[in-house]
């Protein structure tokens, strides 16, 4: 028994697999356990130490993108995928773009829904700051080549967004801040839009909301809503396909 | 968007840069009495560039959209300048769109792997533009096994939650993960690796021709127009 001990003991020291309780049913002298318990506490510490710095330098340096390398490449896969069904469904949009001198925020109306479902999806799986970024870049890839203010609308919303998450939130680490950041990505651009034809001149545009306010004004409410319940029918899903175990963290 | 795009296109940032400037100074211009004359210039120089395709297309959807702001303008104010001005925008928007119609989203990525963009946005980029056709295949396979199952009408709600939107997610988290694991296992990586790029953009004559007719045109039309 004593050679076992022994033997058991020396194959502790030799791998690290055996840190995992193996060998408990053999007796180790009090004094050697707390020992390694002691080394298993440093080597945990040390670990979490250096986690912590990495995260930190990764958060903190601005140099040669270290604010990405926290992404894993599922994580963008998964975000280019959210973006890609995010254009697809938005492809309505042109179909109204006559109407938008008649109806203000009619283009926001009709995706409202989608650009609103998806991205909470997504922002509910890679809970990461940035993601919504990431969703209005690669969502922008198309609108570059098609609308180029479009493409910059997109991308300031997505920064003001991420910032004020930042902000208040923290990170996305809650789910109101999916919902916050969901909610208002789409009626953002009814402002931004809004300023934008004011900047260029184009009456038209402007004059729909100038005319009617009282129209605009509702129409704004009604994207807010439409966001707010694609943001909510977004959390429900991925709730549920948590709890299915269909997000695997 | 790939139908359009023309053989051999210019260098598409530069694509993408004529399409904001055609924009910006087509806005700037619309007031002005010959203003249309400088897009007309830029229409005819995309269209001898071989963006003939994009120059085509964009006719019938400028025509229309064109023809609804004025009619609405003219109703508004009545003035046929105003009606003209309303119709410029409308044209700058459209001629605008054409440098970036013309372009591959695929030239555009390479162009920005060659310049060494960050690999997580061009990896993205990748992803989103060429999911399309397998999206639109999973959408029509859970269509049909909904019908397979006698699910019901797509505008019930419950019928769209349950049988429709649940499965998709389902399917896209599942190929998000083969995806990865795909990705992964052929070299790409995030961060500040060194990577190949196969097929590099390089600025061409072609690309420096059309560079300077552009440039000179844009000036001369912003100076005399």
């Amino acid at each position: 028994m004593q050679r076992q001990d022994d033997e058991a003991r020396e194959n502790l020291q030799s791998d690290d697999v055996c840190k995992d309780g193996i060998f408990e049913k053999y007796t180790i002298s009090e004094q050697k356990t707390d020992e390694r318990e002691e080394d298993r506490e440093n080597a945990d510490n040390q670990q979490a130490n250096e986690e912590e710095t990495q995260e930190s330098t990764s958060s903190c340096d601005c140099g040669k993108n270290k604010i990405f390398s926290r992404f894993r490449v599922k994580d963008i896969v998964f975000l280019a995928i959210m973006s890609a069904i995010v254009l697809v469904t938005s492809a309505v949009m042109p179909l109204v773009v006559p109407l938008q001198s008649t109806i203000f925020g009619i283009a926001q109306l009709v995706t409202g829904l989608q650009l609103s479902v998806f991205p909470a999806i997504a922002l509910m799986k890679v809970r990461k700051t940035g993601s919504m970024f990431f969703i209005s870049v690669f969502t922008g890839i198309i609108q570059l080549l098609m609308s180029p203010a479009m493409f910059i609308n997109n991308i300031v919303i997505g920064l003001i967004l991420e910032l004020a998450v930042i902000v208040i939130f923290r990170g996305y680490k809650k789910t109101a801040s999916v919902f916050f950041v969901v909610a208002l990505y789409n009626p953002l651009s009814l402002p931004f839009n809004y300023v934008y034809n004011l900047i260029i001149g184009n009456e038209i545009m402007t004059a729909v909301a100038d005319n009617a306010p009282w129209a605009a004004v509702g129409m704004s409410i009604a994207v807010l809503a439409v966001s707010v319940i694609g943001t909510l029918i977004g959390i429900r899903v991925s709730k549920e396909l948590e709890k299915a175990g269909v997000f695997k963290k | 968007m790939e139908r359009l795009s023309a053989k051999r296109a210019l260098y598409p940032l530069m694509s993408v840069f004529t399409g904001i400037v055609v924009l910006v100074v087509g806005l700037i211009l619309a007031k002005r009495e010959y203003g249309m004359i400088y897009l007309g210039g830029v229409w005819l120089l995309l269209l001898l560039f071989g963006y003939y395709k994009a120059c085509l297309a964009v006719i019938p959807f400028a025509a229309v959209t064109a023809g609804i702001f004025c009619a609405v303008t003219y109703a508004l104010s009545r003035d046929v300048q105003s009606t003209l001005s309303a119709a410029a925008r409308i044209l700058a928007v459209c001629v605008a769109v054409i440098a970036g119609m013309g372009i591959r989203p695929s030239a555009l990525i390479s162009n920005l792997s060659t310049l060494r963009a960050p690999r997580s946005i061009t990896l993205g980029m990748m992803i989103a533009v060429g999911f399309f056709p397998l999206l639109m295949r999973e959408t029509k396979q859970i269509r049909e096994a909904m019908r397979t199952r006698g699910a019901g009408s797509m505008l019930r709600p419950t019928v769209f939650y349950r049988a429709f939107l649940l499965p998709l997610v389902i399917r896209l988290v599942n190929i998000s993960d083969t995806l990865s694991l795909s990705v992964e296992t052929r070299g790409f990586l995030i961060g500040d690796k060194n990577y190949t790029v196969y097929k590099k953009t390089v600025f061409g004559i072609k690309d420096g021709v059309f560079a300077v007719i552009f440039t000179l045109g844009t000036v001369l039309a912003v100076i005399f127009l």
